[in-house]
């Protein structure tokens, strides 16, 4: 087994802003030394925009370094590509991996792996020879556009060990495994790594790298902090996050919360917030959801807990008018809807705003200008060049500290940025109900505190603010929340 | 170099050739405009080149009938203009509409059934092409003639010639404000932000509320009436009658075109200038030089090559360039 | 920077398709130029007392597979190889316009307005009707165009074959084969006609003659007559045949272009006769093709571009020629003809012939 090393790893990226505008240099790491041992499971820990993930890429190929070397084995590069670090036993799994929708998890395995000709039947044996080896349970014939995702990561796992690599690389998988499946999938990664394997485990959850890690090391701005044997909790949040803003926001949130009144009753509040009565779909290949009958009053923050698989996020195409649900119905302060009815101009029209979880397809697109994504529900009739929504996405961008044009292509930000213009979109409209699913996906502490601050000004606004999650904790106090449902198997329980 | 100079020169060498290369830019701007728009809207209409025929046999076909004839003579003999003035409109009405047509079933077919509009598009194409050749060759040709074509049509609904002896005529510039018009309405409307929006980001299109299926037949039928004008145009304005085979090629240019633009039709211009330019100077060589074959085939395959290795090729070469610039 | 990057691709794309195609084009326009003397001499010369006069023999369609066209241009080869060897300065050179008749009409103006050239020679029906026009502009322009007839432009020259004897000849001999006890011939007194498109030469002259012809045999015989409806589709030619053949047809004379080739093959699979036309046909399928009925497009050519290069050519006229002069004929003297046509056929077809040459018969062209 290898050992990988990056030495003085410097990487600028040059971004360009509209005609005339100067080039401008921004250094995503700067100076960075960092040892992968074998037999280690190394955290890389740091908030969004620390470069974890050009770090990462640096050492799986899809990066080329500005300066410094990459030094593997006895090998030494000035830059890997991506079969390169292949041939040279590393491998990575990202967390939402691109794999091909109509073929099956072992066609999309063979599609990336050598060789002239593909022999399904004896490759499928080791697949599942490798899945057995990590206690993964997934059914290989199945399409993947049928996948939720955290069996998209598992298909992407049994990808990479297919390739016996020396050094996997895991971009924050926790992220997408429900809180059950942890525990498990942790084990299983430890025990191969006493066997010699080695581990790169980028994260923001600082407690989930204590627990499993044997080093880490913290980025800030692209500097690397420190880089050791596992700290304690504390000692590496004051790290992360040294203006302890997170801990403060989180206590502002609960004040601004009143709690009274545990569920609220149908039918006495129907009018206000979001009111669901008998809702039911069955999409293919999915959790079907049999009708749910719940409430989201006004003023204050509900969620709805759920693990992977228990339908919450066919919950959520239905109440964002992406899926057609057979029967029930959906009221607002504004409109009452028929099942037949839903569908995403009616709902925004009866006032509902939403953040999908997938924020970089569905809630924006990577192609699609700043400008553009945010101005979805402002665009006037003819658009001059100095207009009303140009000088309101400019001042998202300002709120927010985002220093980018509005002609630049959302893929230039950052999923945390993204996450936060997709939400000061949604609560522009001054929507009456706010339906949020998974919004702490992929956010640093710093990110997830302000997010939750916004949600508690919203709800003081009177706003029926309503968080699908898989994960209630990763909102620190639960008394964040006024209610909390629990769905399992497409019921509430 | 001397002999790279002629060919490329060729094209301007006079008059005539100026001319033409123009009126030949022009009809592949009006349908590599049509190209773009159903790119844009994120569909691809591979039913171009029956889109133009159809068109251009409609054109023809108006503009022969008895009472079109007997318009054109009263205005040929200094009589009112008017009657034949409404041929001519009724002529570009019907060609638009019969684009339109052919663009709207690809793409209600995609909206209501999710058929794929690159399928339908080409199958509905390639059904109709032959069918057309055969009323050219048949019912509809003129029979006092030995050409395969329909009846030329008369003098008084003729576009003038601006650059004689040339074909070159105002169709040119209409074809430039087309693709003008085509893009501010892409970049300054509301109804062109949403098309492509919807075209780049359909999922998030969907989820933000537009009426994505709609915008799909829009830009469908939007690119087939486009398609319907380059017909029109050809017969008005370039060839006055519609001969077996007039469109042939032509689709497929137009979508080389809208694609080497990059969707955007105000790059359609300079694009269709220069694929005209190539066109031109490879027929010009052609003719002065013996060269034995159908030359245009292989410009277009190697266009097409470009157009797949373009991104890589281009972003190699500005890395070279930049390299140089910095030493 | 989208704006930005998008300009520089498109920049980058347009320089190396250029770069490309010129390069593509250039390769075979030098290596073809060598071969000659070049344009810029060309023109040189045209300045001196002793003009070089160029010939341009305008292709509508392509030489190679089409033996009108192959005829005409070694024709006018002949007669400009002799000129010169007899000290006359022309040249000659050969363009291809390819199938799309739409474009025919710009290359023709291209080769009018270059006033390059002192003759361009052609050969197809539906020619006159785009020079006319192109005449008008370049008055100049001197034209000569075979297989065609048009009056009224003092600068375009015409000469047609007489087809009504040519077709005449073709129906007779059909007829022959139909009623004869050949092998597959059958009961019925019906031949065929597959034609690439309907066109006045044909619907008024090749046609009506083709049915005398049979009825000079038989008073009772009908003629099948198909359109393919253009001039390349084989498939559609052979599936014409087949269904005429079932419908009782055991000769057809095919007018179809690369069409032909299609029917020949029909007559293969099916077992029916094949009346070729234009030229000698009887190796395209020995004891299918039972008749030849030929035009001297070549010797045409040779002659009529010989007189030009003289000057001894009556400009501005319609000229007709037919089986009297020997442009019109029938191949009787193919091995394959006489191994597979019964003697009794080939003697009445004889007689015929001699009766045509005789001026016994005279069948005239309107």
């Amino acid at each position: 087994m290898k050992k990988a090393e990056l030495r003085h790893i410097r990487k600028i990226f040059e971004t360009r802003g509209d005609a005339g505008e100067e080039v401008r240099s921004v250094a995503a790491l700067d100076d960075v030394t960092l040892t992968f041992n074998p037999g280690e499971i190394h955290a890389i820990l740091g908030e969004n925009g620390a470069g974890k993930s050009t770090l990462v890429h640096i050492l799986s190929g899809l990066h080329r370094p500005t300066s410094g070397v990459i030094a593997i084995g006895d090998s030494v590069f000035n830059a890997v590509t991506p079969s390169q670090a292949i041939g040279n036993g590393i491998a990575m799994v990202h967390q939402r991996p691109l794999l091909c929708d109509e073929l099956t998890v072992t066609e999309n395995i063979l599609l990336g792996s050598p060789g002239f000709l593909a022999r399904k039947p004896k490759a499928a044996e080791k697949i599942r020879a490798a899945a057995d080896a990590w206690g993964i349970e997934l059914d290989l014939s199945r399409k993947t556009h049928t996948l939720s995702a955290a069996e998209r990561f598992y298909a992407a796992l049994l990808g990479a060990l297919l390739r016996s690599p020396d050094l996997l690389i895991l971009d924050e998988p926790a992220s997408i495994l429900a809180a059950g499946e942890h525990e498990r999938f942790f084990t299983a990664l430890r025990a191969h790594c006493s066997n010699g394997l080695g581990a790169v485990l980028i994260t923001h959850r600082v407690a989930e790298a204590v627990r499993w890690s044997d080093r880490v090391s913290v980025l800030r701005e692209g500097k690397l902090l420190y880089s050791g044997a596992a700290k304690t909790l504390d000692e590496l949040e004051r790290m992360i996050d040294p203006e302890g803003l997170a801990s403060r926001t989180a206590r502002l949130a609960l004040a601004s919360d009143q709690k009274e009144g545990q569920a609220c009753k149908i039918g006495t509040d129907g009018t206000a917030g979001l009111s669901v009565r008998d809702l039911s779909a069955s999409p293919p290949n999915r959790t079907p959801l049999s009708g749910l009958t719940f409430c989201a009053p006004p003023g204050k923050i509900t969620a709805i807990y759920g693990l992977p698989g228990s339908g919450l996020s066919t919950l959520e195409d239905a109440l964002s008018g992406m899926l057609r649900c057979t029967s029930g119905s959906l009221a607002t302060s504004a409109a009452v809807l028929e099942a037949s009815e839903v569908a995403p101009s009616a709902l925004r029209k009866a006032g509902l705003a939403c953040v999908p979880s997938n924020r970089t397809w569905r809630g924006s697109n990577p192609e699609l200008a700043i400008g553009h994504m945010l101005c979805a529900y402002r665009m006037p009739r003819f658009i001059s060049s100095k207009n009303e929504a140009e000088v309101f996405a400019k001042k998202i961008l300002e709120d927010e500290r985002i220093n980018a044009p509005l002609s630049r292509k959302t893929s230039t930000l950052s999923g945390g940025q993204l996450q936060r213009l997709v939400l000061d979109r949604e609560l522009a409209e001054k929507p009456s109900v706010l339906v949020l699913s998974e919004p702490e996906w992929g956010l640093d502490i710093k990110s997830a505190a302000a997010l939750r601050l916004k949600l508690a000004q919203a709800a003081q606004e009177g706003t029926a603010v309503l968080v699908l999650t898989d994960n209630p904790d990763s909102f620190r106090d639960p008394s964040f929340f006024s209610n909390v449902l629990v769905m399992e198997e497409g019921v509430l329980i | 170099m001397n002999a790279f100079a002629e060919f490329a020169l060729g094209p301007f060498s006079s008059l005539w050739h100026a001319g033409n290369l123009l009126d030949k830019a022009g009809l592949l701007m009006f349908a590599s405009t049509g190209a773009a728009f159903a790119l844009k809207s994120g569909t691809f209409n591979l039913g171009g080149e029956a889109q133009i025929y159809a068109s251009a046999l409609v054109t023809a076909m108006i503009l022969s009938t008895p009472s079109a004839v007997a318009a054109a003579e009263l205005a040929g003999s200094g009589g009112s203009a008017g009657p034949a003035l409404f041929f001519f409109a009724l002529a570009c009405a019907l060609a638009l509409a019969a684009g339109g047509l052919l663009g709207f079933i690809p793409g209600e077919l995609k909206a209501r059934f999710g058929a794929s509009e690159l399928l339908t598009s080409f199958l509905l194409s390639a059904a109709l092409l032959p069918v057309i050749d055969f009323l050219i060759a048949g019912p509809l040709r003129d029979e006092g003639k030995n050409l395969l074509a329909t009846p030329a049509i008369a003098d008084a609904f003729r576009m003038r010639s601006l650059l004689p002896p040339s074909l070159m005529n105002a169709s040119f510039f209409l074809a430039c404000g087309t693709a003008t018009v085509a893009a501010l309405f892409l970049s300054r409307t509301r109804a062109g932000y949403r098309l492509s929006v919807a075209g780049t980001a359909p999922e998030f299109a969907r989820f933000a509320g537009f009426p994505v299926k709609r915008i799909t037949v829009a830009g469908m039928t939007a690119s087939g009436a486009l398609h319907g004008l380059a017909g029109f145009f050809a017969i008005v304005g370039t060839w006055f009658m519609c001969h077996q085979g007039l469109s042939s090629g032509m689709g497929w240019s137009a979508l080389a075109i809208a694609l080497i633009a990059r969707h955007n039709p105000l790059a359609v211009i300079p694009a269709s200038l220069l694929y005209a330019w190539i066109e031109s100077a490879s027929d010009i060589a052609v003719l002065s030089s013996r060269v034995s074959f159908d030359s245009t085939a292989i410009v277009q395959g190697v266009i097409f090559l470009f157009i797949s290795a373009k991104l890589p090729i281009a972003g190699q070469l500005r890395a070279v360039l930049k390299k140089r610039r910095a030493r | 920077m989208k704006r930005n990057n998008l300009k520089r691709i498109t920049a980058t794309g347009a320089v190396l398709i250029a770069l490309t195609a010129a390069v593509s084009i250039l390769s075979v326009s030098c290596a073809k130029k060598t071969a000659e003397p070049d344009d810029a001499s060309a023109a040189e010369n045209a300045q001196n007392s002793n003009r070089e006069r160029v010939i341009a023999v305008f292709v509508p369609g392509i030489v190679s597979g089409s033996p009108v066209y192959e005829m005409l241009v070694s024709g006018v080869e002949k007669a400009v190889d002799e000129a010169a060897g007899a000290g006359a300065n022309v040249r000659l050179q050969v363009i291809e316009a390819g199938t799309k008749q739409a474009d025919w009409g710009a290359k023709m103006t291209t080769l009018a307005s270059s006033a390059n050239y002192a003759l361009i020679v052609s050969s197809n029906p539906a020619l006159p009707e785009i020079v006319d026009p192109i005449s008008k502009q370049f008055p100049a322009q001197k034209f000569v165009i075979f297989d065609s007839y048009f009056e009224g432009n003092p600068a375009v020259t015409t000469f047609r074959y007489n087809q009504r004897e040519q077709a005449y000849l073709s129906g007779y001999m059909a007829a022959l084969v139909s009623t004869s006890g050949m092998e597959s011939a059958n009961k019925d007194k019906k031949i065929g006609l597959v034609a690439g498109q309907e066109y006045p030469a044909m619907l008024n002259v090749i046609l009506p003659a083709f049915l005398e012809g049979a009825k000079a045999v038989d008073p009772e015989f009908e003629v099948d007559f198909r359109v393919v409806g253009n001039w390349y589709d084989a498939a559609k030619g052979a599936e014409l045949a087949r269904a005429m053949n079932e419908a009782g047809v055991d000769v057809i004379m095919p007018i179809s272009g690369g069409a032909n080739q299609g029917v020949v093959a029909a007559a293969k699979e099916k077992g029916f006769y094949v009346a070729w036309f234009d030229d000698n046909g009887y190796a395209k399928a020995p004891g299918r093709v039972v008749s030849s009925s030929i035009m001297a497009q070549e010797r045409l050519a040779y002659e009529k571009t010989r007189d030009w290069i003289n000057g001894s050519l009556a400009e501005g006229t319609p000229g007709t020629v037919g089986i009297a002069d020997g442009y019109v004929d029938f191949v009787s003297d193919d091995p394959l003809y006489v191994e597979h046509v019964p003697a009794a056929l080939r003697e009445k077809q004889e007689a015929l012939l001699a009766k045509l040459k005789s001026g016994e018969l005279v069948l005239t062209v309107k």
